[in-house]
């Protein structure tokens, strides 16, 4: 037994019934915690097409992994975790749809998708998105496009996390048609992984279908 | 002004728009705080927003010195009011004043388009 088991045991003999019971609530909480964690589940986009919401198409050539957990409206996907890359898809996000994430006490005001927005506006939009946990931004390139074959806007960025500094590069699309919002927004760590994917998202991009 | 655009990245429009007037306050009449207010509210897109904004933006051009994107966002509020030809003028202004600028592309398709 180590010294540090041998210390805890030793506490909690020593703790009164009311303690010892706390205590145990909370391993209790903990495990449980630790189980839901251990449940959540990923499913895979496999390569063809896939439906997003009612009126979003996309092609894979290559499997992606694919959290059921939503960050705001927005499902994900990424190739290595979260904690590498993610790509965030908007498909058909209604009229003063919330787009942040509720964060539990935080005093940030909401950001709100409004379809009277011009599409630089969507793209601000997104910037205060990708910052709002503190991480820098640098834009680096607006341009026009098309996307799902609707006019667009296609944005490059650079990223400071501000979690761990990691120096992330990010490519995003909108499009806004019969007042939804369609976006695609894909970051990743600016050395290895970026340059390793930025084609495969690309290809993913410029499938995009909206009916 | 790096900052300032940091800041207005936020989208803490309201936070924003109090943090400037409060600066403009304590401080001289400053363009690039002029501009980062109006800025803010063009974005916020609330009721009066826009002609605020304007009257901000008026009064960056007046002081001299104002910051290109200055042109930008009035050029943005004139195309949204439908008032064509001065979202031209101002937009032309923008491009010129910083053609390196990330949006440079964007604008110059929205004068295309204004144009038409």
């Amino acid at each position: 037994m180590s010294f540090t088991q041998a210390t805890s045991l030793n506490t909690l003999s020593h703790q009164p019934k009311t303690s010892r019971l706390a205590w145990f609530k909370t391993c209790l909480v903990l495990g449980f915690a630790l189980v839901l964690q251990a449940c959540t589940t990923i499913d895979k986009v496999e390569k063809g097409n896939s439906n997003f919401g009612d009126r979003f198409q996309l092609t894979f050539e290559e499997g992606w992994n694919k959290p059921r957990t939503m960050y705001g409206p927005a499902e994900q996907l990424t190739r290595e975790g979260f904690g590498v890359d993610r790509v965030l898809i908007y498909a058909g996000i209604k009229d003063q749809t919330q787009i942040s994430p509720n964060v539990p006490g935080s005093k940030l005001e909401p950001l709100v998708y409004k379809s009277r927005n011009s599409l630089e506006e969507n793209v601000s939009m997104f910037q205060a998105l990708l910052t709002r946990d503190g991480s820098q931004l640098t834009m680096e390139k607006i341009s026009p496009a098309e996307f799902g074959a609707k006019r667009a806007v296609r944005f490059e960025f650079q990223l400071v996390r501000k979690s761990d500094n990691v120096r992330m590069k990010g490519v995003g699309y909108v499009a806004v048609d019969k007042a939804e919002l369609f976006a695609l927004v894909y970051v990743a760590p600016r050395l290895m992984f970026y340059p390793r994917d930025i084609d495969k998202f690309e290809v993913v991009a410029k499938s995009a279908k909206i009916n | 002004m790096g900052w300032l655009i940091d800041e207005l990245g936020r989208g803490q429009y309201n936070e924003t728009e109090a943090l400037c007037t409060r600066l403009l306050r304590i401080e001289r009449p400053q363009p690039e705080l002029l501009f980062t207010r109006a800025e803010a509210k063009r974005l916020r897109n609330k009721a009066n927003d826009f002609n605020t904004a304007l009257e901000d933006l008026n009064a960056a051009v007046e002081l001299t010195k104002e910051p290109a994107e200055t042109y930008r966002s009035m050029g943005l509020i004139r195309r949204s009011l439908g008032q064509k030809t001065e979202a031209i003028d101002a937009l032309e202004i923008y491009v010129q004043r910083a053609p390196q600028a990330a949006d440079a592309e964007l604008i110059k398709s929205y004068i295309g388009e204004l144009k038409v």
